[in-house]
């Protein structure tokens, strides 16, 4: 995927396109190299604004993340996933001498899932995962934002992991050793009802990144123990 | 004695005042202006009752009916005041109630069966429905009838009677739908290879939800193919667009995968299928020589 920006007429220009189809090749070039059929989006501003600036994202919707096998977690026992989340990338322009939000691209485009019963619920992205149980940098794209969570199985019956809400409302983004993280989950499963599981995020990421540089904050704020309901949600739909 | 005040007046309006007409009058214009503020403060603690209930048409029409009946009610009494035989009005309206009942009894049905479906709310304004095999956007409900935005931009108006009496889809009420995609191919086809393919299609399809799980059946021994259901979830909104994708991307998967998608055709047999068909030579073929 390429992204071309352009500053010109007292405009932003920005277009997400694949490179090879339209054949660019390389980073550099002049304006006159640009193809006439890159499709573009607009956005007005001052003839002296310079500044751009592009930041990592996480997805705007929840992520359901399935492992391509399920894993049962005894009873007592808690298990550490690493899962990868494609980011976005949102880019701010110089409007007026503020930076503005301009669009955000995703990364790699993923498919949509619901969450939720037939009535009632909310649509969701899908991400097939293999759910790491170790950190290894080859086994990441990236543009992969690594998500940790660590399950604690405190009830009294055996736990199917099959499928994971995770919404990302919460998550900050961190830079460390040229690796995108998010900060760390835990989640502790203790009975099977909504009053009986809890959900818990770090301020910093997992070992080793955890010295890691914030890059992106919580779209809504950082939290250290989720009271929301959408949270307690996540867990239930961890159970079923 | 006559005050001062009143000997400054001309005769009439002393005539007039003597009387107890302005004080009727005085009467019921505050029954009138009691009665407005009345039907309002009645019309507002009903709308705070039963608001969220009724829906925004419902409150609407709840609304029209407090002030109708609120402000008939109080015209009346204002006319009671002022002295008028309410008997033999009320007598006179009664005749001509039912004179009306018996000329609008298709009005009355519709007002009623309007009660029915504010009470049922099987839609809601901005819903796609559709009744009668017309299908589109709830523009209006009324106490009357319905007025529907067709999807090119025509406005039908149904009789809220015909919508109690005939069956009514909903479209839009739930927050997802499935597309369901019938397809047909070749008998040479194997059966396992298509189903995986078209599974293959619908988790590739943007539009198309991984949950719930896309339908992929095998419908059939058709005349001319093997048939297939794929029925792929979608959010309402993404429907259309699903709509479009979704066969032209299997069609193309088909195509590369060289499935064929068959013509209707008829096989000819005479007797025994399979078998060629006899021919009778009845004319010997002419020699050359």
């Amino acid at each position: 995927m390429s992204i071309t920006l352009l500053r010109r007429y007292d405009e932003w220009r920005v277009s997400t396109s694949c490179a090879q189809e339209h054949g660019i090749h390389g980073d550099e070039g002049e304006l006159k190299d640009l193809p006439g059929t890159l499709e573009w989006q607009r956005w007005d501003c001052h003839d002296e604004d310079s500044r751009i600036r592009l930041t990592p994202a996480l997805p705007s919707l929840p992520v359901i993340a399935k492992p391509n096998t399920s894993l049962s977690i005894a009873p007592g026992g808690n298990a550490l996933f690493y899962i990868g989340i494609p980011m976005n990338v949102e880019i701010h322009g110089e409007c007026g001498g503020n930076l503005r939000r301009l669009t955000s691209i995703p990364s790699e485009i993923l498919s949509k899932t619901w969450h939720g019963d037939r009535s009632a619920g909310e649509v969701c992205y899908s991400l097939k995962t293999q759910a790491r149980r170790h950190f290894d940098a080859s086994d990441w794209l990236d543009h992969d934002v690594i998500v940790s969570v660590d399950l604690h199985n405190e009830s009294q019956e055996p736990f199917e992991f099959e499928r994971l809400f995770l919404d990302l409302g919460h998550f900050s983004i961190f830079t460390y050793e040229n690796r995108l993280w998010a900060n760390a989950c835990r989640i502790r499963i203790t009975e099977s009802d909504e009053e009986g599981n809890d959900i818990t995020y770090d301020s910093t990421p997992i070992t080793p990144a955890e010295s890691g540089q914030e890059v992106a904050s919580a779209r809504e704020g950082k939290t250290s123990r989720s009271t929301l309901r959408r949270a307690f949600a996540s867990v239930i739909d961890v159970i079923h | 004695m006559t005050p001062l005040y009143l000997a400054a007046m001309p005769q009439w309006l002393q005539d007039f005042l003597a009387t107890d007409l302005p004080w009727k009058i005085l009467g019921a214009a505050i029954i009138l202006i009691g009665g407005v503020l009345a039907v309002a403060i009645l019309s507002r603690t009903a709308l705070a009752i039963f608001g969220e209930r009724l829906g925004p048409q419902g409150t609407m029409v709840l609304k029209k009916l407090i002030r109708y009946i609120g402000y008939a009610f109080a015209f009346i009494l204002a006319l009671n005041q002022m002295g008028l035989n309410l008997g033999a009005i009320l007598g006179a309206a009664g005749v001509a109630g039912i004179a009306v009942g018996f000329a609008a009894q298709t009005s009355l049905s519709n007002i009623i069966s309007g009660f029915f479906m504010i009470g049922e709310r099987p839609f809601e304004l901005g819903d796609i429905i559709e009744v009668d095999g017309i299908a589109g956007t709830v523009d209006t409900i009324g106490l009357l009838a319905l007025t529907l935005r067709t999807f090119d931009n025509r406005s039908v108006r149904i009789p809220n009677e015909t919508l109690v009496k005939t069956q009514l889809i909903n479209v839009t009420r739930h927050p997802i739908r499935r597309f369901n995609l019938d397809i047909g191919v070749a008998y040479d086809e194997n059966i396992g290879h298509v189903l995986k393919v078209m599974q293959e299609v619908a988790e590739a399809n943007l539009q198309s939800l991984n949950e719930p799980d896309p339908l992929i059946i095998f419908t059939g021994f058709g005349d001319s193919s093997l048939n297939f259901l794929l029925g792929a979830w979608c959010v309402q909104e993404d429907y259309g667009t699903l709509r479009n994708t979704l066969p032209r991307e299997l069609k193309e998967r088909f195509d590369k995968e060289n499935i064929e998608i068959p013509f209707p055709h008829m096989t000819l047999a005479a007797g025994k299928a399979f078998s060629p068909i006899p021919i009778d030579l009845i004319r010997e073929p002419e020699s050359n020589g």
